[in-house]
């Protein structure tokens, strides 16, 4: 192989070594020279740069073409039996799965990112949001619109923050994002499409289980849709701009709190950006229920 | 057939078990046990970064197919790339960069500029109006730059598989590059709204600043998008914001764009219509 610079000390400007085999007739050499041009009859050197450029263009228009893959090429039988054997104590070969339990390594490892696909809620992004609200409860001002509106914003404030949390900290959330990210934006092909039905199962219903709290958010506070919004369009912008909050979260770690006079008598609060968003998205989607006579209690 | 030391042979069989009989293990059994510890392995190390077929032999191929050129490993191992995977990282890198490759930023200023000259801004209520219709209108020009187009769907995928990749070695490169270009491109659409913002007499609402606004607009787009790649239910939203209330087509992002931009701008009382944008 030739070093940048040698082929010049081998063979002399314009005329490859032997050792510098001509690959083809095509008008490179495989140290990055030319063939002479026609108009000088000397042979020029295609710079580090040039071929650099050529290389970069043709991976991204290869990448363009057939997409990032499926995530998991990494995941080979050798090493997940050797976790299983390091982790259970229990030995396993390649007889004892392929044909067995998978066709092959690729079948196994779409059947790993189904099951990160169904996971759904791992994280306990849900959890963790309900258990930030609970104590906000008993201390809201529910008398009156605009304390119902107070209480709105500072569940925005304050699940907003609880809920952006658990994502950015939680790997099962970035794994998820990451088969879905694949799945959605890769070429459509049969083993995509597999992984994609199962993320759509699992979207599925964990949009329904966010509309849930959400409508129960809404009860509580006397809150109604405004026209002609449906829960389901309000539940899916919040996990939208909580997923692309995260992922900026994710990418720039620096992301500083908001500081808005919004506790009682205008005292200074902290925000994160998503929790601005959110009483945004709330102020859009929601609105005081003129009808609403109170908090449905159970006994 | 191998038998191992440990207390399960090659076809499954699980040796020792009670009466001196092998148990088999089941082929379910054997499933829910290797995608457990495929499952941990993923979410100690990541996915893939994606590029795993992006070979050298294929990629000399293509520039030869489609340059004339022929290239070999010689041409550029330790030349300019150390290996294969090196040529992967930079490739992966130089997409993370390019945060606005769909052109998001030129379509959409393509669609608004002939807009932004119709507006009535004689009063309040009217540049109100104005910004929702810049709202609706810019915000189905950006999801459409976004949804569909491969440039985006390969930033946002590497963006996403740096992410869940420990930010050690040769990923901190594509991190760095991304933190980068979306730097630049944020910087590029907070110019854009500052110009929005003075032409339709708006400012942002104190303590919150431009660049919020411009990261929380970023963030819905890129979350609307990923949403309607997988949730087509969320197409078309239709609503009485034209002309004497008739229906006009709205996209989600377009809904969520005008929340955020009633939330963090509003009309500032010293403006004087005409007046020269500075």
């Amino acid at each position: 192989m030739l070093r940048n610079g040698e082929a010049g000390r081998r063979g002399g400007p314009g005329r490859p070594d032997r050792r510098c085999r001509r690959t083809s007739v095509a008008p490179v050499w495989d140290d990055g020279r030319v063939p002479p041009s026609p108009a000088t009859g000397r042979a020029t050197r295609r710079s580090r740069e040039e071929i650099r450029a050529l290389m970069l263009a043709a991976g991204l228009a290869l990448l363009e073409e057939q997409g990032l893959g499926v995530g998991a090429e990494d995941l080979t039988f050798k090493r997940v039996l050797d976790r299983v054997e390091s982790t259970t104590g229990v030995r396993l070969t390649n007889a004892s799965v392929i044909r067995r339990a998978w066709e092959n390594q690729a079948e196994f490892q779409d059947d790993v990112l189904i099951a990160v696909a169904l996971a759904g809620d791992t994280g306990g992004e849900m959890g963790d949001t309900a258990a930030a609200l609970v104590p906000l409860f008993g201390a809201m001002d529910l008398s009156s619109p605009a304390g119902r509106l107070r209480g709105l914003a500072e569940v925005c404030r304050v699940g907003g923050a609880a809920s952006l949390r658990t994502l950015v900290g939680s790997r099962s959330w970035s794994l998820w994002v990451g088969v879905w990210v694949l799945a959605v934006t890769g070429p459509p092909t049969d083993r995509g499409r597999r992984i994609r039905q199962a993320l759509i199962d699992g979207y599925e219903i964990s949009t329904d289980q966010w509309a849930e709290l959400y409508r129960t958010m809404a009860d509580y506070l006397g809150l109604r849709l405004r026209t002609p919004f449906t829960l389901r369009q309000f539940t899916v912008s919040v996990g939208a701009l909580v997923e692309g909050c995260a992922l900026r979260d994710g990418a720039r770690r620096d992301t500083a709190a908001i500081l808005r006079p919004t506790g009682p008598d205008g005292r200074m609060q902290e925000w994160t950006l998503f929790g601005v968003g959110l009483e945004a998205l709330a102020l859009q989607y929601l609105e005081p229920d003129p009808n609403w006579t109170g908090p449905v209690t159970t006994t | 057939m191998t038998r191992h030391a440990a207390g399960i042979c090659d076809d499954g069989a699980v040796a020792g078990a009670p009466g001196g009989r092998r148990a088999r293990r089941s082929r379910d059994e054997l499933r829910d046990l290797l995608i457990g510890a495929g499952r941990a392995i993923l979410e100690e190390e990541g996915l893939a970064v994606g590029a795993g077929d992006l070979t050298f032999k294929r990629v000399f191929d293509h520039v030869e197919a489609t340059t004339g050129t022929r290239l070999t490993n010689a041409s550029v191992i330790r030349r300019v790339w150390e290996n294969q995977e090196d040529f992967r990282m930079d490739v992966l890198a130089s997409i993370a960069s390019t945060a606005d490759a769909s052109g998001e930023l030129a379509r959409t200023f393509e669609v608004l500029a002939p807009l932004v000259d119709t507006f009535d801004l004689g009063s309040p209520e009217s540049r109100i109006r104005s910004l929702a219709e810049l709202a609706r209108v810019g915000g189905e020009a950006g999801i459409g730059a976004r949804v569909g187009t491969r440039d985006w769907s390969l930033w946002i995928g590497v963006w996403v598989l740096a992410l869940t990749t420990a930010p050690t070695g040769r990923h901190r490169r594509i991190r760095d590059a991304l933190t980068d270009g979306l730097r630049t491109a944020t910087d590029e659409w907070e110019q854009v709204f500052a110009g929005l913002c003075a032409h339709l007499g708006l400012r942002v609402r104190a303590p919150l600043t431009l660049r919020q606004f411009t990261v929380a607009v970023s963030a819905m787009a890129e979350g609307v998008a990923l949403r309607q790649g997988g949730d087509p239910d969320v197409a078309v939203i239709v609503r009485p914001t034209g002309p004497d209330g008739a229906p006009q087509d709205w996209t989600l992002f377009g809904v969520c764009l005008e929340a955020l931009a009633v939330r963090f701008l509003e009309v500032d009382p010293d403006w004087t219509h005409g007046a020269p944008v500075v």
